[in-house]
């Protein structure tokens, strides 16, 4: 998994990315063996907790609380103080219940929210493709789950993880989820995988689906609704900014001029009449790609 | 213009130029401008975090054309400010450049254009209104008619309509060499109406006929100027 980069305030013309693997405050040790064995992938070691660095904090409150969606201004400034705090230091979201239609940019938001933050992001996809599988006996483990992994790989013990699909899993299986995401059990949840208990307490869950309700109510109790809609016109261009920004970062560009910049948005907002944030950022990794041939 | 008129325009003014636009959380921005140097900056204001501080996100400056264009370009689109400020913020001030003052200068060099265009088609309008031609009409089971018609116009300013064919053509033979004079017609339709310049034109041919029969230059029969060419 490659670092997240983090944009910083720009020079004239370029965009400066400050990678994120500075010196992390705090950590915390993740798992714990069932027997005298240690645990595989190192996850009983102990694991940063980032997002708790002033910068980090500023750039919650300026990426995500001032210059983007409205909607969750309150939780980022939430989010923002915790992280700020001494006695805490890190970042941390309540579970999120995302709802939005088709386009409305529900994984830009998550990608981007863990961008600003500079913790990992994972998509836990649960169609099937995934390490948790449904059987009569409930979640059969067959790898350690995605969120563990990506734990281990980012040695980072706070990722944002994305659940996808959830609302395709049986009542029973949501609960189990339910658990995992739950403040009072999520701390010990086992991991036949690794032969130990895993602590999912700091990891960030946003949960997405279409419409508000598709969740079992069980689940979706634990889950702090927001809602996305395609931007108005006026919002438009913060919109696009902001897609442009998230493909930048993901096509490791250091330097983009501003002509560069401009043409970007220009081919982006004629592609915005078909409401999809995907494609968008298809177009912007295309053409800041192109950029640099 | 009264003096309320001006009143109303200040307000106007002062309120756009420095109501600060809301961009985030207790984030404000605003637009200024300083003619004399040409400098227009744009402004951010935080008043979340401690004291008030402002930061100067965006600078450019130019020439007084060019700094009023993209001024009053920007001013007119305060709700994509937050929009570039967040990108100054991303990706740093050139890129903000390019899109607002390449955007604005072009779209005042198309008001400049547009200016021209209208300014050039006054001005052949204007000349075309000088143009007054003398139109003659025989159509089948239409009484005949002339008619003066103005060259920026679709309608005749004047119709008059005759009986027999030869009668309109009498008076032909001296309106015909009257053009001097039509523009004075348009005038006098607008001050006193058709049946004034249609009793000024038959007097004016009348006295005319006579004095050039006495001259001996007038032909016989019902059209006496048939072969006057004018003075």
């Amino acid at each position: 998994m490659r670092a997240p980069a983090i944009p910083a305030k720009a020079a004239a013309g370029t965009l400066r990315l400050v990678p994120s693997e500075s010196l992390a405050l705090r950590s915390a040790t993740v798992a714990s063996s069932w027997t005298a064995q240690p645990v595989a992938l190192g996850l009983d070691q102990p694991l940063a907790l980032l997002g708790g660095r002033p910068d980090d904090v500023r750039r919650i409150r300026h990426d995500l609380r001032d210059g983007w969606r409205t909607a969750a201004a309150g939780l980022f400034e939430e989010v923002a103080i915790q992280a700020g705090r001494p006695d805490i230091g890190w970042f941390r979201m309540p579970p999120l219940l995302l709802s939005g239609c088709n386009g409305a940019g529900r994984t830009h938001f998550a990608r981007r929210t863990a961008q600003a933050a500079g913790v990992p992001h994972v998509m836990l996809d649960l169609t099937g493709k995934s390490s948790v599988s449904q059987s009569r006996r409930g979640i059969e483990p067959m790898f350690p789950s995605l969120p563990v992994i990506a734990m281990a790989v980012s040695r980072c013990a706070n990722p944002v993880v994305t659940v996808l699909n959830a609302a395709a899993l049986e009542p029973r299986v949501q609960q189990e989820l339910a658990w995992m995401i739950d403040e009072a059990t999520a701390a010990r949840c086992s991991e036949e995988a690794i032969g130990g208990f895993v602590d999912l307490s700091h990891v960030s869950w946003i949960f997405q689906t279409k419409v508000g309700d598709a969740l079992s109510p069980f689940l979706a109790r634990k889950l702090r609704p927001v809602h996305l809609e395609w931007p108005d016109t006026p919002d438009l261009m913060l919109h696009l900014v902001e897609i442009m920004a998230e493909a930048v970062l993901d096509e490791d560009v250091a330097q983009l001029g501003g002509r560069e910049i401009a043409e970007t948005l220009e081919a982006m907002r004629e592609a915005a009449g078909r409401r999809s944030t995907a494609e968008l950022y298809r177009i912007a990794c295309r053409m800041v790609r192109s950029s640099l041939e | 213009m009264t003096a309320v008129d001006v009143d109303e325009v200040e307000v106007v003014e002062a309120k756009d130029l420095n109501a600060p636009v809301p961009i985030g959380w207790e984030r404000f921005c605003r637009l200024a401008f300083e003619p004399c140097s040409g400098t227009i900056e744009l402004v951010s204001t935080a008043t979340a975090e401690g004291p008030v501080e402002s930061v100067v996100e965006w600078a450019w400056a130019s020439g007084p054309w060019e700094a009023t264009v993209v001024f009053d370009w920007m001013a007119d689109r305060r709700d994509e400010w937050q929009a570039w400020v967040r990108l100054v913020d991303l990706f740093g001030h050139d890129a903000l450049s390019v899109i607002v003052v390449e955007e604005a200068l072009a779209a005042g060099r198309q008001v400049l254009a547009a200016a021209e265009a209208i300014r050039r088609a006054d001005e052949e309008r204007r000349r075309l209104h000088e143009e007054v031609d003398l139109f003659l009409h025989d159509e089948r089971g239409k009484h005949p008619r002339l008619s003066l018609e103005s060259g920026d116009e679709h309608k005749p300013f004047f119709v008059m309509r005759f009986t027999e064919r030869w009668e309109r053509d009498r008076v032909v033979d001296w309106l015909r060499w009257q053009k001097g004079s039509y523009v004075a017609f348009r005038d006098l339709v607008a001050r006193e109406g058709a049946i004034a310049l249609e009793r000024e034109i038959l007097s004016a041919m009348r006295a005319f006929e006579a004095a050039a029969k006495k001259r001996g230059i007038a032909s016989g029969g019902r059209r006496p100027l048939r072969f006057w060419r004018g003075e």
